[in-house]
């Protein structure tokens, strides 16, 4: 595996050496999410691809989050319980994302906990899953 | 909220930081760096390169401050090129012991990426902002009192907001017509659901299958000079039969040189299926007057679960075992029907200029 492969896959996966910096990183994609997501929510409306990524932003942490505690439960199984908690920092970071816009403008939905609600249905599970089976 | 001048002012910032900081730093690194402990680059050439294209994006921020409306887009290149240095100098941080001296222009640009999408957000699209804060713009054709509003509601919330704005322009001397538009599909489109056809809706509104509709019995020279069109959000966007009509070329007439208003009902989520409403009417030639959207009752996370168990089980309070977390009422607020109810006085009483609304507003 080439080195830069294996250093990314470290940043994605929660490695033990370099949790912080792989906290740090992941929580940038989980906010630069929603950033992108409510900068596009208005732009060329009728624009079949801009909505389907607009559909697919809107759950799109969650998914990844959970391959995140799944892989890294896999290959880091020592800490496969604690990075239940890392997950839900990595959801505060996600609301974060949402709730910034804010100070763009006043009309922005901002964070939309209904439907982290729903990504975590589908993150959890498999986190619990993956730390039961590795 | 952050203002314009704050943003344009952060804008100036990064110019100097990039522009004036990025010649400051080829003049004087081999000085600077020494007295700092920094060690020096080990390519003189890769170090040159990167600091003429953070130049370049010095320029950028510049022209941003300088007009930001005329320079929205150059925002997005900003971003995503600030946030791609930030990103390479994190890792080489990270994994090759890069000096936090080189970190520190990479925090600079992660922060900075994150204000030039604010501030895109802030400038883009800025007539939404102000119809969603209440204003309603003058109208540009001669009153006959008489408004036509056109809904379709699959779950039947939207009728009760259509009933508010109808007592509010009929309390204030408007007389109303009701238009139902009515789905070709009445098979697929039809409440309570299959579990098989809502997953039908769910991914033709997902990748905006186009749903044919009824032709509106409505001539282009009609005697409406107001039209306000009712839309539901389904999965970010307008709900496919709303859309149907302005997809149908034969309807767009119906909406030239008229005052139009619009009202968004959704669980959530307004944005999008506002501003495409909006925008299909301005493509039609209307006068977009004024724009109202409203969320369901109640707080997350109970609305979102509340809304999957009315399309699943069609009843409030259903599944009785989950009635403890579920909203009590599904739809609008008592307030929020109030409110469109005082948004239909507001559009009967609006003011009438010989000047289009969306000329004065400056639509982006």
């Amino acid at each position: 595996m080439p080195g830069y492969v294996h250093n990314l896959v470290d940043l994605f996966t929660l490695a033990p050496d370099h949790l912080l910096m792989s906290l740090a990183f992941l929580a940038a994609i989980m906010a630069g999410n929603d950033l992108v997501r409510t900068a596009l929510m208005v732009e060329l409306t009728r624009n079949p691809l801009v909505h389907m990524v607009l559909n697919v932003l809107t759950l799109l942490p969650a998914f990844l989050i959970a391959a995140i505690l799944f892989a890294s439960a896999w290959l880091h199984p020592t800490q496969r319980w604690i990075n239940l908690l890392y997950a839900l920092l990595l959801y505060v970071a996600w609301y974060i994302g949402g709730a910034i816009t804010k100070l763009a403008r006043r009309d922005t939905e901002g964070a939309d906990p209904g439907f982290m609600s729903v990504g975590a249905l589908v993150t959890f599970p498999v986190g619990l899953l993956a730390a039961l089976i590795f | 909220m952050l203002s314009r001048r704050i943003f344009r002012l952060l804008c100036l910032a990064t110019a100097a930081a990039n522009g004036l900081g990025n010649v400051g730093l080829l003049a004087t690194y081999p000085w600077l760096l020494n007295l700092l402990h920094v060690p020096l680059p080990g390519d003189s050439y890769s170090f040159a390169a990167v600091s003429g294209f953070s130049f370049t994006v010095g320029l950028l921020a510049f022209m941003v401050f300088w007009n930001p409306e005329e320079n929205a887009q150059l925002l997005v290149i900003g971003a995503a090129g600030k946030a791609i240095y930030a990103f390479f100098t994190f890792y080489f941080w990270v994994f090759h012991g890069l000096h936090w001296f080189y970190l520190t222009f990479g925090a600079w640009d992660a922060v900075f990426s994150v204000i030039f999408l604010l501030f895109y957000m802030q400038v883009r699209n800025h007539d939404l902002e102000i119809l969603n804060s209440g204003e309603i713009f003058s109208s540009a054709t001669p009153s006959g009192r008489k408004a036509l509003l056109l809904l379709y509601s699959l779950t039947g919330t939207g009728l009760s907001a259509l009933e508010n704005v109808k007592a509010g322009l009929e309390a204030n001397g408007y007389s109303t017509t009701e238009y139902d538009i009515q789905p070709v599909e009445t098979d697929l489109f039809r409440f309570p659901f299959t579990l098989q056809r809502f997953i039908r809706i769910m991914i033709r509104a997902i990748v905006r299958w186009p749903a044919k509709v009824e032709p509106l019995k409505i001539p282009a020279n009609h005697d409406f000079d107001l039209i306000v069109v009712f839309c539901q959000t389904w999965f970010v966007g307008m709900s496919a039969p709303v859309e149907g009509v302005f997809q149908d070329p034969q309807n767009r007439p119906i909406f030239k040189g008229r005052d139009v208003a619009t009202v968004n009902v959704c669980r959530g989520l307004h944005r999008r299926s506002q501003a495409m409403l909006i925008r299909w009417l301005e493509a039609c030639g209307g006068n977009v007057v004024g724009a109202r959207a409203f969320e369901h009752a109640g707080h997350e996370p109970s609305r979102v679960f509340s809304l999957f168990a009315y399309l699943i089980y069609a009843r409030v309070g259903e599944p009785a075992w989950l009635k403890w977390f579920l909203e009590p009422t599904y739809g609008l607020s008592t307030r929020s029907l109030d409110d469109l109810k005082q948004f239909g006085a507001s559009l009967a009483n609006r003011k009438r200029e010989p000047v289009l609304a969306f000329a004065k507003r400056g639509v982006s």
